[in-house]
């Protein structure tokens, strides 16, 4: 299986996720124009990401800003990895240490989501 | 593709499960397959709890979102009226700047003109005031100096705001 790969923009976060070590990694701000069709190629690698894994998956995911429609999209990323198994996967959700916002999101997210995410703080 | 078409897609999931819940609505018969409506209401049971997790998460993020913009927008209306106040203060110091040029540049013309053609003139009236004429005339022009000045610099920045 081939790793998922997508460079970062102004609207769109950077994509790296590596089928053959399992590590994931979000990171930057994601305002695109269409989120659905941004996301969905993400979406089918990660349907069959979940039928061939073979490692423990660790998502490290660090965004600076996110519009409603992209954290549905996440909601449906982390709804994929659920399906691996919870112990199977970790979920980082790093934020800065002065940005309450996205903290709570993170904490949003936990609430809903059967992955544990662990809350990391960057020091600035 | 609209937005609002783009927006629906986001809740394609969503729209797969409700299509097929009214199908099966459709073409439920209790008393012959209870077994599969009952299979099927627990499924929906399952996406509707899911969804409920959704529009929470959504509503919160969308809360925060919000709030965010509203502080942005005041802090750029409070900007806004700190750059408008220094755009004048700076459009008054340049229109001082300007009537203080302009007075000085009438003060030393009407020196000139007082050197060559007023007080040689004055000198040979001495009955004028008692001989105290030219002072008494630069003194006048002198006092009028800062008013003059004040009604020019008014005038420059009327004239620059109806620009």
């Amino acid at each position: 299986m081939e790793n998922f790969y997508l460079e970062e923009t102004s609207k769109t976060p950077k994509l790296s996720f590596d089928a053959q070590t399992g590590k994931f990694l979000m990171s930057g701000r994601s305002i695109p124009e269409n989120s659905i069709e941004f996301y969905r190629p993400l979406f089918e690698w990660l349907d069959e990401y979940v039928t061939s894994y073979k490692q423990p998956t660790v998502f490290d995911i660090s965004l600076e800003y996110f519009n409603t429609s992209s954290s549905k999209c996440l909601v449906e990323v982390f709804r994929r990895l659920e399906k691996v198994g919870g112990q199977q996967v970790a979920i980082n959700w790093f934020y800065e240490e002065d940005d309450e916002d996205m903290q709570e999101s993170g904490e949003d997210f936990k609430e809903i989501i059967d992955i544990p995410i662990k809350m990391q703080v960057i020091v600035n | 593709m609209n937005r609002q078409s783009e927006l629906y897609q986001v809740f394609e999931n969503e729209n797969l499960i409700l299509a097929r819940a009214k199908e099966v609505m459709a073409q439920a018969d209790p008393n012959k397959n209870a077994d599969q409506v009952c299979a099927e209401y627990g499924l929906l049971t399952k996406s509707y709890a899911q969804l409920l997790g959704d529009v929470k998460l959504l509503t919160s993020v969308s809360d925060r979102l919000q709030a965010k913009i509203n502080k942005a927008s005041q802090q750029t209306s409070r900007k806004d009226g700190e750059l408008a106040l220094a755009l004048a203060q700076l459009e008054n110091e340049r229109a001082g700047r300007r009537a203080f040029m302009l007075v000085m540049g009438l003060a030393t013309l009407f020196f000139v003109i007082s050197e060559w053609v007023i007080d040689p003139q004055l000198q040979r009236h001495t009955e004028i005031l008692g001989g105290h004429a030219a002072v008494v005339l630069k003194s006048v022009v002198a006092l009028a100096l800062y008013p003059i000045s004040q009604a020019l610099k008014n005038n420059l920045r009327k004239m620059s705001v109806k620009k």
